[in-house]
C-alpha cells in the first residue's frame, strides 16, 4: 500500500466519525473532496474508494440523526434552484442523447443540488461558513499550489492541468476554477488572525496565480484580466491591488517562456486562431439545436452525441448561419465550450433563461448585502465575502462564456453561500427589532452534539433551545466577540 | 513534491475539522482560537476591548516600583 494511500485512508477512519459528531463537519468534507478528487493521487487500495460518497452519505446520515434543524430555507434563490433542476430533469427526460450520458450528466447534477441544500441547511453561522471557505480553499488550493510550484521549479516549462476525469482537468477549466478561488482566498487571508496562516494563504495564492498563468489559458488571461480590472475599479484598497497586479505582471514577465507570449498575441488574431474558430463552430451548432428545441433544449450532453453534432453540422442546416465565417464544421462532435451556448443546447431558450436569473439575482444580492451591511461592524465580514463573491462571479462569467462549465459544483456553492448570508442579515435585523441580539453567526450557537453546551438563550443559526436565563451583555460585546 | 502537498493537504483538512468542532462549541461572544482563527471585525478597534469609561485611566492607581 502506497504511503498516500495509508494517510488518505486513516485521515478517512478519523474524518467519518467526526461527521456523527458534527455533520456540518460533512459539508467541508463534500466540498474538499469534490474539488479535491483524492482518487487521481492514490495508487493502491485507497484509490477504488469513493470518499465523496462516503462523505456525503455520512453527511446526510449525521444531519438526519442529529438535533440540527431540518429547516431548509425556502428563499427565492433555493427556489430558483430547484425550478431550474426540474427543468434540466425535464429537459434531460425528454432528451435526444443516449440515455446513459444524459441520466449519468443528470445524476451528477442533482448531486450538485442536493449538496446546496445540505449547506443552506447546515451551514447557518460565521464559523461554519468561514470552516466551509477554508475547505473549498483547501480543496481546489491543492491543485493550484502544486502545480504553480511546479511551474516555478520548471522554469515556466510544465504545463499545468487539472486532475485528469474531473471537470477541473481540462487546462482552461482549471484556470477558470483557480481565478474563481483567488478572491476567496484573498477574503481568507484578510480575515486570518494566526500569523502562520495568513502566511500560508499569501504563499499559496502566490502560487494559484503561477498556476494560471502556466495553464496557458487565454480564456484564462481574459478572466484574470476581468478580476483585476474590476477589483482595482470597485476595491477601497486600490494601492495595494495595483501593487498585486504589478508583481503578477513582473512574475509574468520573469517567468512565461516565449511560447505563452506567442499564445497570448493569438487572442488579436482571434477570427484566424483554429482553437478558436472550432469553439465558434459548437456555438453554432448548439445554437442551431436550441432552434429547433427552443423550450426544453436537447437535454444534457444533447451537442456533444454524435448523430446530433452531425445533423446539425450537415451544410444544408450549418448555412443558416452563414453570416458568421467559420471553417468546415470536422464530423467529431464538439462540447459546447460556453456555459450559455451548452445551456442553451441542453436546456433550451428558458433553462438559460431560469440560469441567467439565478446568476443576476446572486450578483444583485451580493450589491444588496453590501449595502446593507455598510458601516455595521458587526457585519462586517458579510459586506467583504460579498464583495469576495462578486469577484468570483464576474470571473465564472466572463471566463465562463468560453467554456464548458455549466455545472460547476462551486458556482452553485457560491450561489447558496450568498443567500445563506442573505439569511443571517435578515434575522440580525429581526433580531435587532426585536431588542435581544445575538450576532449572525454568533458562535456557540449551533451546539447539537454530545458534548455540547446548552445554549444560553435561542438563538438563530442553530436547534432552538429553552433559554435559560437571559444573559445581559452590552450590545457591542454581543457581536464583536468581546467578552464583557 | 506533489506528495507533499497532498499530505499537507489531509493533515490540515483533518486540523480544520477539529478547529471547527473545538469552536462550534464556543460560548456566546468568545472569539475564535486556533490556526484557523478569523478576526471578528478588520476595524482599528474590532480586535481590542474598549476601555471601560467609567475606569481610571491606566497608571493612576498603579504603584510606582522603588
Amino acid at each position: 500500500m502506497a504511503l498516500r494511500d495509508l494517510l488518505m485512508l486513516s485521515g478517512l477512519a478519523i474524518m467519518v466519525p467526526m461527521i456523527f459528531y458534527r455533520p456540518h463537519v460533512g459539508i467541508i468534507l463534500w466540498a474538499w473532496t469534490a474539488m479535491l478528487v483524492p482518487n487521481t493521487f492514490l495508487f493502491g487500495i485507497g484509490q477504488s474508494v469513493r470518499y465523496n460518497l462516503i462523505f456525503a452519505l455520512a453527511t446526510l446520515i449525521a444531519w438526519l440523526i442529529s438535533k440540527e434543524p431540518k429547516k431548509i430555507p425556502l428563499n427565492s434563490t433555493n427556489l430558483l434552484l430547484f425550478f431550474f433542476l426540474f427543468w434540466v430533469c425535464l429537459a434531460t427526460v425528454f432528451g435526444i442523447a443516449p440515455a446513459k450520458a444524459r441520466f449519468d450528466e443528470l445524476l451528477k447534477f442533482v448531486k450538485i443540488v442536493i449538496f446546496c441544500v445540505a449547506i443552506s441547511g447546515l451551514v447557518t453561522t460565521r464559523l461554519r461558513v468561514h470552516a466551509l471557505l477554508f475547505g473549498l480553499a483547501l480543496g481546489m488550493g491543492f491543485h493550484g499550489a502544486s502545480e504553480g510550484a511546479k511551474f516555478i521549479v520548471s522554469g515556466g516549462g510544465h504545463r499545468v492541468f487539472g486532475p485528469p476525469s474531473s471537470i477541473i482537468g481540462d487546462n482552461n477549466h482549471f484556470a477558470l476554477a483557480m481565478i474563481f478561488l483567488l478572491p476567496i482566498m484573498v477574503y481568507l487571508y484578510t480575515y486570518a488572525l494566526n500569523p502562520l496562516m495568513r502566511l500560508g494563504l499569501l504563499a499559496g495564492g502566490g502560487l494559484i496565480f503561477a498556476s494560471i498563468i502556466g495553464t496557458f489559458s487565454r480564456g484564462g488571461l481574459i478572466g484574470l484580466s476581468a478580476v483585476g480590472l474590476y477589483s482595482l475599479v470597485r476595491s477601497r484598497h486600490r494601492f495595494l491591488i495595483m501593487l498585486a497586479l504589478a508583481v503578477g505582471a513582473g512574475f509574468v514577465v520573469y517567468f512565461a517562456p516565449e511560447r505563452w507570449f506567442d499564445r497570448m498575441n493569438t487572442i488579436q488574431e482571434a477570427d484566424q486562431d483554429g482553437s478558436f474558430m472550432t469553439r465558434v463552430i459548437a456555438w453554432k451548432a448548439s445554437f442551431l439545436l436550441a432552434l429547433d428545441h427552443p423550450i426544453l433544449g436537447g437535454g444534457i450532453t444533447a451537442i456533444t452525441h454524435d448523430s446530433s453534432w452531425s445533423y446539425y453540422t450537415a451544410v444544408q442546416r450549418f448555412a443558416q448561419l452563414d453570416f458568421i465565417p467559420t471553417p468546415e464544421p470536422g464530423i467529431k462532435p464538439r462540447a459546447a465550450h460556453s456555459v450559455y451556448f451548452q445551456l442553451v443546447a441542453d436546456v433550451g431558450f428558458v433553462g438559460l433563461g431560469i440560469f441567467l436569473l439565478i446568476m443576476l439575482r446572486a450578483w444583485l444580492s451580493c450589491s444588496r448585502l453590501i449595502r446593507q451591511t455598510k458601516g455595521i461592524q458587526e457585519l462586517e465580514w458579510i459586506n467583504n465575502l460579498a464583495r469576495a463573491f462578486q469577484v468570483s462571479l464576474l470571473a465564472y462569467a466572463v471566463s465562463g462564456a468560453a467554456l464548458n462549465m455549466a455545472y460547476f459544483e462551486m458556482y452553485y456553492v457560491l450561489i447558496i453561500l450568498i443567500s445563506v448570508q442573505e439569511t443571517l442579515v435578515a434575522q440580525y435585523k429581526q433580531a435587532q427589532a426585536a431588542g435581544v441580539t445575538p450576532a449572525p453567526g454568533a458562535p456557540g450557537t449551533a451546539a447539537s452534539g454530545p458534548g455540547s453546551q446548552p445554549a444560553p438563550r435561542p438563538s438563530y443559526g442553530g436547534p432552538q433551545r429553552p433559554a435559560q436565563r437571559p444573559v445581559q451583555r452590552p450590545a457591542t460585546a454581543r457581536f464583536t466577540g468581546r467578552r464583557p | 513534491m506533489e506528495a507533499i502537498f497532498f499530505a499537507v493537504d489531509i493533515v490540515a483538512i483533518i486540523l480544520l475539522l477539529y478547529w471547527s468542532i473545538i469552536n462550534d462549541e464556543r460560548k456566546p461572544g468568545q472569539p475564535t482560537t486556533g490556526l484557523f482563527a478569523y478576526r471578528e471585525s478588520l476595524a482599528k478597534d474590532g480586535s481590542k476591548p474598549k476601555q471601560d469609561p467609567s475606569a481610571p485611566p491606566p497608571g493612576l492607581n498603579r504603584r510606582r516600583k522603588r
